[in-house]
Order: C-alpha cells, then structure tokens, then sequence
C-alpha cells in the first residue's frame, strides 16, 4: 500500500494487488490516506509459493491493465 | 516531521473526534461505553469515556503541547498528538501521573529501530512489553514484585493497556485489519512491569546509554512470559540452568537474530551478586547453555523450506547452519548482549520468566520526562 502511495505522489500510476484476506487493512489505509480511489485488484488468499502466485498474476492481469487505465 | 494540519485532528478513528462533554450522568457513561464499542474503539474492554476535563488533565500532566507530534502510527497512519495519547490514556484508565510514562512508551514504540509496522502486522503472537525502570518506578506505583506480569496494579494495566489502544485507535490495529496475529496473545491488552528496584546490578537502561538515576521506559516486542519452576534447595546456579533450559527451543532468533528477555527474581540477583556474579556473567551463562542442536535446526530447515526448494523459490538460510558435525549446539541469540536481565518478581522467591522475542524487533529505551 505505502508503495503505491510513493508511485502515486511522484506522478506515476499505481495498483494495489491484494490477497482477499488484506482487503481490510489495505481498506482501511486508503481511507486513513485519503486514497479511496486507489485502485485494489484481489486474488485469493495465500499467494503461495512462484508457480502459484504466477498463476494467480495470469487471472488478474486484464484487471491490473484496465486499472492503470 | 510535516503533517498536514487537517491530519493531526484525527485522534481516534480518522475523523476529528471532539472530546466529550456532557457525559456527567450514570447512563451517560454507560451509553458512551457501548457507543465506543459499537464503533471499535476499544481493546475489547470497556474503557473510560475521556471527557474534556479528564483528557485536559492528563495532557498537563504530560508537560507538552497537546498538539506535540510523536509520531505516526502504522498501518493506518493515524498521527499519535499529545492529545490522541491522552485520549487513549484516559480511555485505559490511567492517572495522569502515569502519563510521562506512557509518553516515554509511545516515543519508544514508534522509533525506527523498534518497528512498530512489523509487530502490527506480525502473524506472531508478540505485544509491546513496557519495562519501566529507575525513580519513577516507586514514584508513580508501577509493580516491579509479586504478581509482576498479573492482575492487580493500577499502573501495570493502564499503561500498558494506554500504549496497546494508541496502536489499536490511532494505529488501527484491530484483529484481521491493522494486526494480523494469528492468534493473538493475553499480553495485548496490557503487558506493563517494572524492574530493577531491588537489583544488586545497574538498572536495563544503563545499558542502553542512560545514566543509573534516569527514569527509562524499554519497549521490546515479546511473546507472553513463560515462567519456570523454582530453585528449591538448590543452588541460585541451578536457577540459572533451569531458566537456560527453558530458553533452549528453536524460534526464528537462530535464523534471523534478535534479542530475549529474562526476569529474575530479587532473590536469585541477590544471591548470585554475594557470591561475586555480575551480570555480564550471568548473560554468558544462559548464552553457552540455552541452545539447540544443530541437527534439529537442520530438520525444521528441511519440514520448513522444503517446498520453497522444490519449487526453486528463494529463501534465506544462514551459512553457519549448514554443516553435519556431530554435536554441535546453536546459540538461541547470537551474542550475550542481546540478553536483556532484568530483576523483578516476588522477593521471597526463587523463580525466573523468559520472554521469547520476535527477532525483527529491537528493543528501544526512552527518557521518562516528568513536567
């Protein structure tokens, strides 16, 4: 999240990809920052080990290009 | 530090919160302490309602400016004022002398060095543990004797109840949003001791650069305190070993550093100091003997890691556990520095506490500034 708060101050567009059990916390930071319009993309909770995480990166990446959008 | 004007109103929730008025009625208190409960502004707990007059008297008592930043509290970023600790003082029920000291604590638990973000967000069952030390132990009533970790002292539970609401109210770490511990620990809702007042050495803090007449608050990340049986007939030499042993397990101290706290009690220090300890020694003797095979360090690496191996993730494995020599035992910490000894517990006793760490933590001492 305070990531890509950074990226966002500097200019450059920025998504937050989150697994559903961090929906809260990363919530609840966007509004303490005043940031509700930062974009979150969610995939399923544990990220996993490479092979897992690349393949839940697949599913999501129409998402995180329509995001940056 | 530059914060926005608009950001250091808010106190509790993220929006201005006025202190309140009014609330001079039974009922009134009552229906404020379900409104607070209602919208998660406590520990669980009911707390006191902080009523202007209240937290206009524990920000005097602080000797600041109400509107003094300490800092910012993770992960929500919530900005910890003068005024936003008071709130969170009163709320837990301290005196407004304890403030100074609960001032000191957030000072401690917001410095870089301790990590505040980490022990957040920690799966960890670890808490703040508040070590107070020097004058102001006895000046304000901390408990340092029997029932050191328990039930009982006004000031053990406020203050550290007063820290762990910063981090829940301002912070936002409440269970599966800002605190991601999995299963939590009773040392959430306060885990406050005083020590070193009948200690034959200097007091923790002088380790850490204060002079032995300061009054100092230690902040250490820290599972809740295991405690160990009693010497007996036995030597205050046996009550170290059985304190050792109790250290003696794997933990992520091995792998990633750290540091561990253990509680002796008066009886034990006194002991020892007459038969010439000091306690640099009696840090080397639990750092020689709390230790664990290597070969059983090396089966949690292969149960443990044995995945990200097969599917060639990385991982991080120091080099000075690999090896196959028979024999060799690993320290639990990686020097006798990073033991912290502190005296405190009932007197008549012969009985010892370790405090497991979480080693990404370390531990920061702050100046208790009285007004």
């Amino acid at each position: 999240m305070l990531d890509a708060i950074a990226f966002e101050e500097t200019g450059k567009p920025a998504v937050v990809v989150a697994t559903t059990n961090f929906v809260p916390l990363a919530t609840a930071i966007k509004q303490s920052m005043h940031l509700e319009g930062l974009p979150l993309v969610v995939v399923p909770h544990p990220l996993g080990d490479r092979i897992a995480a690349r393949e839940k990166a697949t599913l999501v990446a129409a998402d995180i290009v329509n995001a940056v959008l | 530090m530059e914060i926005p004007r608009e950001r250091t109103r808010d106190m509790v929730t993220g929006q201005a919160t006025p202190k309140l008025t009014g609330v001079d009625t039974v009922q009134g208190a009552i229906d404020t302490i379900e409104e607070y409960f209602a919208r998660g502004w406590t520990d669980g707990l009911p707390i006191v309602p902080p009523t202007a007059a209240l937290v206009d008297c524990m920000m005097t008592a602080s000797g600041r400016d109400p509107m003094d930043v300490v800092g910012v509290v993770p992960p929500r970023h919530g900005v910890a004022t003068i005024e936003a600790i008071a709130i969170n003082a009163v709320m837990a029920g301290c005196r407004p002398e304890y403030m100074p000291v609960v001032v000191a604590a957030v000072e401690a638990l917001l410095d870089e060095q301790f990590d505040v973000q980490g022990l957040q967000a920690t799966s960890d069952p670890a808490a703040p543990l508040v070590i107070v030390s020097g004058p102001v132990v006895q000046q304000v009533g901390i408990n340092h004797g029997i029932g050191l970790f328990g039930h009982g002292s006004r000031a053990n539970a406020t203050i550290g109840r007063a820290v762990r609401l910063v981090m829940v109210n301002v912070g936002g770490g409440h269970p599966d949003v800002g605190d991601k511990s999995t299963l939590g620990s009773p040392s959430k809702y306060s885990y406050c001791i005083g020590v070193d007042v009948d200690s034959p050495w200097t007091p923790v803090h002088t380790e850490f650069g204060f002079n032995p007449d300061d009054s100092c608050v230690t902040v250490y990340a820290a599972d809740a305190p295991r405690g160990n049986n009693p010497a007996g007939s036995g030597s205050m030499e046996f009550a170290l070993w059985i304190l050792a042993d109790s250290m003696s397990n794997l933990n992520h101290n091995i792998l990633h550093g750290g540091h561990a706290v253990v509680v002796i009690s008066p009886l034990i220090a006194q002991r020892l100091s007459e038969e010439g300890w000091t306690k640099t020694e009696v840090k080397f003797y639990l750092y020689e003997r709390a230790r664990v095979p290597l070969r059983r360090v090396q089966r949690y690496k292969q149960r443990r890691y044995g995945r990200n191996q097969a599917a060639g993730d990385p991982y991080y494995w120091p080099r000075w556990l690999e090896g196959e020599e028979p024999g060799v035992m690993v320290p639990v910490v990686r020097s006798p520095d990073n033991i912290l000894v502190l005296v405190a517990g009932d007197p008549a006793r012969s009985r010892s506490a370790y405090c497991p760490a979480r080693p990404y933590n370390r531990p920061v001492t702050k100046k208790v500034v009285m007004p």
